[in-house]
This record gives C-alpha cells, sequence and structure tokens, in this order.
C-alpha cells in the first residue's frame, strides 16, 4: 500500500469518532436503534466536515452483519468491503461525472434487483448538486417510493443547488464547520499517533487557516509533517502554509492610515516577492480595516475581534487619531474594488491603485459634527425669526439677509441682488420670475399683444431704479417691444408696479449655445467638403490644393 | 532540462519535493500555484521522472521495501538528491520527450478543461499502469476547469487509485474550488527575482545587458514572459506606446482615432497593450509619492514630465477607463473592439467626458 495522506488515513470509522457533528450522528444512531431510518437522506455542509464519511459510516451500520445497528463492528465482510470501497450493495457514485440522465435511468433499472448479501442496497451520489435537471426529475418517482431494500444517501457542500422538490422527498442533515479548539485537539491526537512533536501554537495556527474544515486541516498538517526536516518551528510552518505575515498586514494598514505612499509600496513589494496571492492578502486587509473599524467602535470588542490580545492592543494604537468615519470609507473603497482586484491580469496594480483611491478621499467631517453645526445654524435662525419669516411682508435691511447668507457660508452671486430688489417695495415677490408674471398681468389687461410678445422675455438683475428685459425668440419680438408706444405703456405700467419712476433697458437675449453649434456647423460643412470624395480625386488628379472653402 | 536544479530560483518547493522523494511519503494530489512561467510544469515534469527513474541506483526506489535510513545511498553527503532524475534512462527519456504513456497531461482545449477531458481521465485511471511505478497526472492551468469538470474531478482527486499523484497547476489558489484546494498538498512557487531573470537572459539568450534589465524588471519575475516579450519586440512597442501616450494632448481627434484603430488591429498584443497603458498610469501616479517605485524606471525622465500634467483624480479615472476596456474585452460579450478602443483612446486624451 502506499502512502495515504491523513485525512485519508485517520477517516472517521464509526459515529463515535465524528468530530463535531453530534447533531447528526446522535440523530442517525437513535434512528437506528429505533428502527426509524428514512429511505433518502441528504447531507449538506461545508468542505471536509465529514459528510462522505458519515455518509459510508452510515451505510456500515445498516449493513452490518449483526443487522442495522448503531456501532458498525468494521470486521465482517460487509464492513469491509463497504471500507475498502469494493462493495457490491453499496454504490458511491460521483454525481459530478455521472451527471446525466442516462446514468439516472441506468441506476433505475438496477434497483429493482435486491442485494447480493446485504440487508439494504444503498446509492451514496456525491457532489449531489451537479446533476442536471433532467437527472434530478429522473430520480423524483423512485426517491419519493423506493423499493424497501433500497436507501439513498446524498452529500452536496452546495445545497441550494438542489431542486426543491428534491429536498423535500430528503431528510436533511446540516454539518456545521468545526471549530478551531476541536480541530487543534483533534490533530493533537493525530501528532501522538504519528509519533509528530508539534506546538499546540502551530497547531492553533493551522487550524485557523483550516477555517473550520478538518480536511484542510489534515492536509496542512500533512504538510507540516512531511515537508519538516527535524524539528518543526512556527516560522517554517507560516512560511510552508502561505500565511501572510501579521505584520505585513499591520504595516499596510499603518501606511494607509498614516498617508505613507512609499511605505506601502514597499511592504506591497515584499509581499509580492514572497509569493503571496494577492487576493488573499485583499482579503486580509478587508478584515484588518473591518477589525480596525470594530475595534474603534469599541464595544464588545473581545467577542467580536477574534485577535490575539497583543494585536488589539497594536489595533488600539493605529486608530487612536482616526475617525470611524474615515475607517469605514477606506472599507467601502476596499468593498468596491472587489471585483477590479478579483478580475484584472495584474492585481496588484489594482491593489496599488484602491489605496491611492483611499489616499485621495481625505479624511471628511464626521456626520455628527455636520449635524451639530447645522444646529447651530438653526438656532442663530429662531433667534432672530424677522430674517427668514418677514421677509414677504415688512421691509428687511438688506444688512440682515446677508447675516443670513453669511452664516449659511454660501456667499453666492443670487442672494445679494434679490436683497436689493426687495429692499425696492414691499409688494414684490422676491422671485424674478413671479415678479414678471405679475407685470404681464397688468400689460395683458389693456394691451393684450404687447403681453404675448412680453411672455417671451424675462427679467434680468433689477438694479434699484433699472429694470433690465431680455427679450428671446428672434428679432422680431424685440421690434415690438421697443417700438416708442410700447415702451412707454412699459414705464407707466412698471412704475405703478413698483411704486417708482423705473428705467428700462431692453437687451436681446445672446444665445450661446446657438452661436456655437452655427460655428462647428460650418466647420462641419467645410469638412464635409473637403472630404467628398470627388474634391478628393480632383486633388489627386491635379495635383492641387485646396485654398479656401466658401459657404454658400 | 534533466534534474531538480534546472527549475530557477525555486528553491523552497524543490527542497519540500525533494524531502517527499526522500521520505517516500508522496501525496496523491499536488497543487502547484505561482505566476506563469515560473516553472511550475517543468517543476511537474522533473517530479513525475524522479518518481520513475530506473537510471537511479536504488533498485527498490519507491517500492517502500527498505527504510532510508538503512540504504547505504543515503548516508552520503547530500542523501535528499539521490532521488533526482537521472536523465538518461529509458523512463526519463520517454517523460522528457513527452512519450511515456503513464504520464498523462491534461490541458486547456480552447477556453476550458471541459468534463469530457475528466472523463476520458478516470477511464484511463481506471486500469493499471503500462510500466510506471508511479503514474503522474499533470493538469495545468487547472483554474480553466470549468464548474463541470473540477466537480468531476473531486472524487478521484480525493481518492485516485493507488500509485497514482495527480499535480494541478494554476496561478492562485482563489481561482479553484474551495473543494479542490482543500483536497490537494498544496505547493507555492515564487516570482523570480528580476535580478535572476536578468542574467539568465544576458548568459543564456545573449541579451544586451540594458535590455535584459528593463525586461526582467517588466516580467515580473516571470520567465516565459520575459522571452515572449522579448519575441514580440516588445521593448519597441512599449517606446512607441508611451510616445503616442505623452503626444495625446497636441493630438488631432483623426490621428487619435488612427491611434485606436491601430491597438485594435492587432487582437494578440492588444491585452498587452492595455495592461502597458495600465503601468505607464500607474507610474505617472505613483511617481508624484515615490519617484523610486516606478516599473518603466528606464523612462523616468519621461514620466516626471508627463506626471505634472495630470491631476491624480484624472489619472484614477483613466485606470478606471482602461479597466472596463478591458473587462469588455475578455468579457466574451461580442462587443465591436474597434469602437472600445475608440471610446478608451478618447477618455484617455479627455475628449470625452
Amino acid at each position: 500500500m502506499s502512502y495515504l495522506v491523513l485525512a485519508r488515513k485517520y477517516r472517521p470509522q464509526t459515529f463515535s469518532e465524528v468530530i463535531n457533528q453530534d447533531h447528526v450522528t446522535r440523530t442517525l444512531i437513535n434512528a437506528i436503534s429505533s428502527k426509524r431510518v428514512a429511505h433518502a437522506i441528504l447531507f449538506s455542509g461545508p468542505r471536509g466536515t465529514g459528510k462522505t464519511t458519515v455518509a459510508r459510516i452510515l451505510a456500515k451500520a445498516m449493513n452490518c452483519q449483526e443487522g442495522p445497528t448503531p456501532i458498525p463492528c468494521n470486521e465482517c465482510r460487509s464492513c469491509i468491503e463497504i471500507t475498502s470501497g469494493s462493495s457490491v450493495d453499496v454504490f458511491e457514485i460521483d454525481g459530478a461525472s455521472n451527471n446525466s440522465v442516462d446514468q439516472i435511468r441506468e441506476l433505475r433499472q438496477n434497483i429493482k434487483y435486491m442485494p447480493a448479501h446485504s440487508l439494504y442496497k444503498i446509492y451514496i451520489i456525491d457532489e449531489v448538486h451537479m446533476l442536471s435537471i433532467a437527472a434530478f426529475n429522473a430520480l423524483l418517482k423512485t426517491l419519493e417510493e423506493p423499493p424497501p431494500h433500497i436507501m439513498f444517501v446524498f452529500a452536496t457542500t452546495e445545497a441550494h443547488k438542489i431542486p426543491i422538490t428534491i429536498l423535500s422527498r430528503c431528510q436533511r442533515y446540516d454539518f456545521r464547520r468545526i471549530d478551531n479548539e476541536s480541530i487543534s485537539r483533534h490533530m493533537e491526537n493525530i501528532c501522538k499517533k504519528e509519533g509528530a512533536a508539534i506546538d499546540a501554537e502551530s497547531l492553533w495556527l493551522i487550524a485557523r487557516e483550516a477555517g473550520g474544515s478538518m480536511r484542510d486541516a489534515l492536509s496542512l498538517l500533512d504538510q507540516v509533517i512531511t515537508s519538516a526536516e527535524g524539528a518543526i518551528e512556527q516560522d517554517a510552518i507560516l512560511n510552508l502554509l502561505g500565511v501572510i505575515d501579521r505584520k505585513i498586514i499591520f504595516d499596510i494598514s499603518e501606511a494607509i492610515l498614516r498617508g505613507n505612499m512609499s511605505g506601502f509600496l514597499d511592504t506591497l513589494d515584499e509581499a509580492c516577492r514572497r509569493g503571496h496571492d494577492i487576493k488573499k492578502l485583499y482579503a486580509d486587509l478587508l478584515e484588518q480595516f473591518r477589525n480596525l473599524l470594530v475595534v474603534k467602535i469599541g464595544k464588545n470588542t473581545g467577542k467580536l475581534v477574534d485577535l490575539p490580545a497583543h494585536e488589539i492592543e497594536w489595533i488600539l494604537d493605529q486608530v487612536k487619531d482616526v475617525s470611524s468615519t474615515f475607517l469605514s470609507r477606506i472599507f467601502d473603497i476596499l468593498f468596491k474594488e472587489e471585483a477590479a482586484i478579483r478580475f484584472s491580469s495584474q492585481p496588484k496594480l489594482a491593489l496599488e491603485m484602491a489605496f491611492i483611491r483611499i489616499l485621495q478621499t481625505q479624511p471628511v467631517l464626521p456626520v455628527d459634527m455636520l449635524i451639530e453645526k447645522l444646529d447651530r445654524l438653526r438656532d442663530d435662525i429662531h433667534n432672530n425669526p424677522a430674517s427668514c419669516v418677514g421677509a414677504e411682508k415688512e421691509t428687511v435691511s438688506s444688512g440682515q439677509i446677508q447675516d443670513f447668507s453669511g452664516a449659511l457660508s454660501d456667499p453666492s452671486g443670487t442672494a445679494e441682488p434679490k436683497a436689493a430688489f426687495v429692499s425696492i417695495s414691499g409688494n414684490v415677490d422676491p422671485d424674478l420670475d413671479q415678479t414678471w408674471k405679475k407685470i404681464i398681468d397688468l400689460v395683458s389687461e389693456m394691451h393684450p399683444s404687447l403681453a404675448a410678445s412680453l411672455t417671451k422675455c424675462s427679467l434680468k438683475k433689477p438694479a434699484a431704479r433699472n429694470l433690465v428685459i431680455e427679450v428671446s425668440g428672434g428679432e422680431f419680438n424685440i421690434k415690438v417691444i421697443r417700438r416708442n408706444k410700447n415702451i412707454a405703456i412699459l414705464k407707466k405700467i412698471c412704475s405703478k408696479f413698483f411704486g417708482d419712476a423705473i428705467d428700462l433697458d431692453i437687451i436681446n437675449h445672446f444665445d450661446p449655445d446657438r452661436e456655437n453649434q452655427r460655428k462647428t456647423q460650418t466647420a462641419l460643412l467645410q469638412q464635409d467638403a473637403l472630404s467628398h470624395p470627388l474634391v478628393a480625386d480632383t486633388m489627386e488628379i491635379f495635383n492641387g490644393n485646396v485654398v479656401d472653402v466658401k459657404i454658400l | 532540462m534533466t534534474g531538480f536544479e534546472s527549475v530557477l530560483d525555486q528553491k523552497q518547493p524543490i527542497r519540500l519535493l525533494r524531502t517527499l522523494l526522500h521520505k517516500k511519503t508522496i501525496p496523491h494530489a499536488f497543487l502547484f500555484t505561482g505566476m506563469e512561467g515560473v516553472g511550475k510544469r517543468t517543476t511537474a515534469a522533473i517530479f513525475a521522472m524522479a518518481c520513475n527513474c530506473t537510471g537511479n541506483k536504488d533498485e527498490n526506489f519507491l517500492e517502500g521495501g527498505k527504510v532510508p535510513g538503512e540504504n547505504n545511498h543515503f548516508k552520503k553527503n547530500k542523501p535528499i538528491q539521490k532521488n533526482d532524475p537521472c536523465g538518461h534512462c529509458r523512463s526519463c527519456r520517454k517523460i522528457l520527450s513527452g512519450n511515456h504513456p503513464d504520464i498523462i497531461r491534461i490541458e486547456p482545449s480552447g477556453p476550458f478543461i471541459r468534463i469530457a477531458q475528466i472523463r476520458a481521465l478516470y477511464h484511463i485511471l481506471s486500469m493499471k499502469p503500462y510500466e510506471a511505478r508511479r503514474r503522474v497526472v499533470i493538469i495545468s492551468e487547472a483554474q480553466a476547469m470549468n464548474p463541470e469538470a473540477g466537480n468531476a474531478l473531486l472524487k478521484i482527486l480525493e481518492e485516485p487509485p493507488d500509485q497514482t499523484t495527480l499535480i494541478l497547476t494554476a496561478i492562485q489558489t482563489s481561482d479553484l474550488l474551495p473543494t479542490i484546494v482543500s483536497r490537494c498538498h498544496h505547493i507555492r512557487f515564487r516570482p523570480i527575482p528580476p535580478k535572476s531573470i536578468e542574467s539568465i537572459l544576458i548568459e543564456k539568450q545573449g541579451f544586451a545587458p540594458d535590455a535584459a534589465k528593463i525586461l526582467g524588471k517588466m516580467a515580473n519575475g516571470s520567465f516565459s514572459k520575459a522571452l515572449s516579450m522579448k519575441q514580440s519586440n516588445w521593448v519597441n512597442r512599449r517606446n512607441w506606446l508611451m510616445h503616442c501616450l505623452e503626444s495625446f494632448p497636441s493630438m488631432q481627434i483623426s490621428s487619435l482615432l488612427a491611434f485606436a484603430e491601430k491597438l485594435s488591429r492587432n487582437k494578440e498584443t492588444l491585452s498587452e497593450s492595455l495592461e502597458l497603458i495600465q503601468s505607464w498610469l500607474r507610474d505617472l501616479i505613483v511617481y508624484r509619492y515615490d519617484s523610486e517605485k516606478i516599473i518603466n524606471n528606464d523612462l523616468t525622465e519621461n514620466i516626471r514630465q508627463a506626471s505634472h500634467s495630470f491631476t491624480v483624480q484624472s489619472l484614477l479615472s483613466k485606470m478606471d477607463a482602461v479597466q472596463t476596456a478591458q473587462k469588455n474585452i475578455q468579457g466574451n460579450t461580442n462587443l465591436n473592439v474597434k469602437l472600445i478602443m475608440e471610446i478608451l483612446v478618447m477618455r484617455l486624451a479627455d475628449r470625452l467626458c
């Protein structure tokens, strides 16, 4: 027998050896001893948590020579055959490579025959999520009411890909991720059996890297044991597993928070030189900024941040003078760049750009501070209600209004003329358009034809005694309005309206868009003429050149 | 290419493999990860040779008959290297020429490795090997397996038949199904340092030292990339491209469009050109922070001049534009490449909002 990796060598052979899946094993044991085992069972859960293993143990338990027993003997013919994978009554089918409807039809053909020498004929379909839709549907009838000697056991990592009709016909058992402590305890036992000396901290490191999967943990442990020459040191493990050194992560977050670009580039270069997976680095950084944020918010830190105490100290030191808004902005930007980093052909470059983007966003004012400022502003206005409520009825001195606009820290040009305008008269609406409408109404009472022309005009910046009327809509309108008779009418009405003598200034509306359009049109026409094939041919035949293009 | 020493600058992975050979604890599945062109496939072939070499003095090698410590050969100075392949026995030569019936190589056919290839592998593996002591299956570019193929491989990857080892090569573990990674013995290959690429280019390929220096730096640690860059006359292309990019602001619209057309016409070099544009933009940005860290550091003077005529914001948005173009071109969306490039060039030249 050639070398077997640890994950295969120490595959549990009884229910009691299965680590940390008590909710599954206990239910199954009880079901077996009370003879209430379902004919279709689905195991789902993350990789390396024991689905296939439990399926095999279940098969052994059902087919053991002593009859269905919670503790298979592992000695009888059936048990040994199942362990070696050569049993004639237990079919372990790879659902991923036998995924078509034809294979299911074949299976249906065969299930009507009785088992060869055991109690049950058991079909274990692994990776069942890869069956095609047609295959699933072909299985439905059989799965609902199989012959009494048939049992189905499905195992999958992706239960959501299985049709709901299949799910409802199965008893479903969800496997949990295995916690780090159980993993490291199990590895400790294996190390003892293998005669390898690895300290507890290294085991914990491996367990953390495995992410709740026992097979991952054992593969890693295998690598560590087989590749080590002599004593197994933690540094060697770090290096071997490709775990990104915590120092690199902390250096990068430090550089980002301090805005130290060259420090960041240095660290990233170093990480690349060591052959670290950039996407993994990105994931680790994301987690780091999450931890920074959680520590900064600072509630229940010990439970939410899964880090040793000295690293939390380190984090606290880093976030001392950084606002949580800035941190969450960094987090936001990093998150948005995920697609760019994941699908980029140069992930390193994408990561660099993400961080430059972060450096571009300066720390902003926190929202609460902004709200506070707004509150203060509101209080100011309340203390001085004349400035906002009285604008319509009372005459307000322009000084006060400017104060108001100054408080908004927006001394824009619009506020000032409005203030001056308001001070002219009491019955004036602050809005220019409204005023103009009122004037037009007045005009239309006596001179409807003039009013029609005026609707196309607008009021511009009325100074104290001078109204500027801008006329748009062509030459005709401006001619009509400029007639002496009409100007006199307008003056009269405006004076009446504002209660004061008023000068009128009528200007033509200049439309920059139209002007530009005309120019580009000319240019286009010229271009067209020049590139016309006839012109080009002529130039080529007569060897001439174009002196000028005139537009007719 | 005969022994492990022919693989450049991968001391750690090779030491690991030698230890495994020495201890005779060869796992059933390897995953080699690392950038393209750092020697993953070469190493896999050499490992296959080492497993099957008959020229080796130790007849019982790998049969598990003897305890290594008792064997005379292992008591010498460098016992581990005794397991290196000889390179001239029957088996080694067969593997070298790719004729060995028990060394199965699976490569993407088209963009993917398809399930039919994996099924064929199942069929082959269901039979005993012809002559090899250890059958080796080399699946290169495993990230190209489509989901069906990847899932189909899972069962055999977990428990392959006796005396069979599968070697998968990929760029990054994150491109593979987690269920595949968890079944493999993972070995990381590092990028080759620019210095050693440089020296090999000078010694073995007869390069001019300064050209070798640029290539060494630009190859990002991949030797095969450096070689292909040489073949595609890369340095000249880069210089031309950068020159065009620099003169964008003063170019007519028509010549910009001509430039876009020129880029899009050459489909093979298009993605490389886009990467070049990215590296140029990156340098412009990075130069402001740290003038030492730029990639094209033979063109420092040009970059210094150009970097002052743009704001970082606008450079970043240009970078986005390149990324969008890359995504559209790679995304198999059947978009008109010329149009994409025209839009990109307009964006780069700030003629499009």
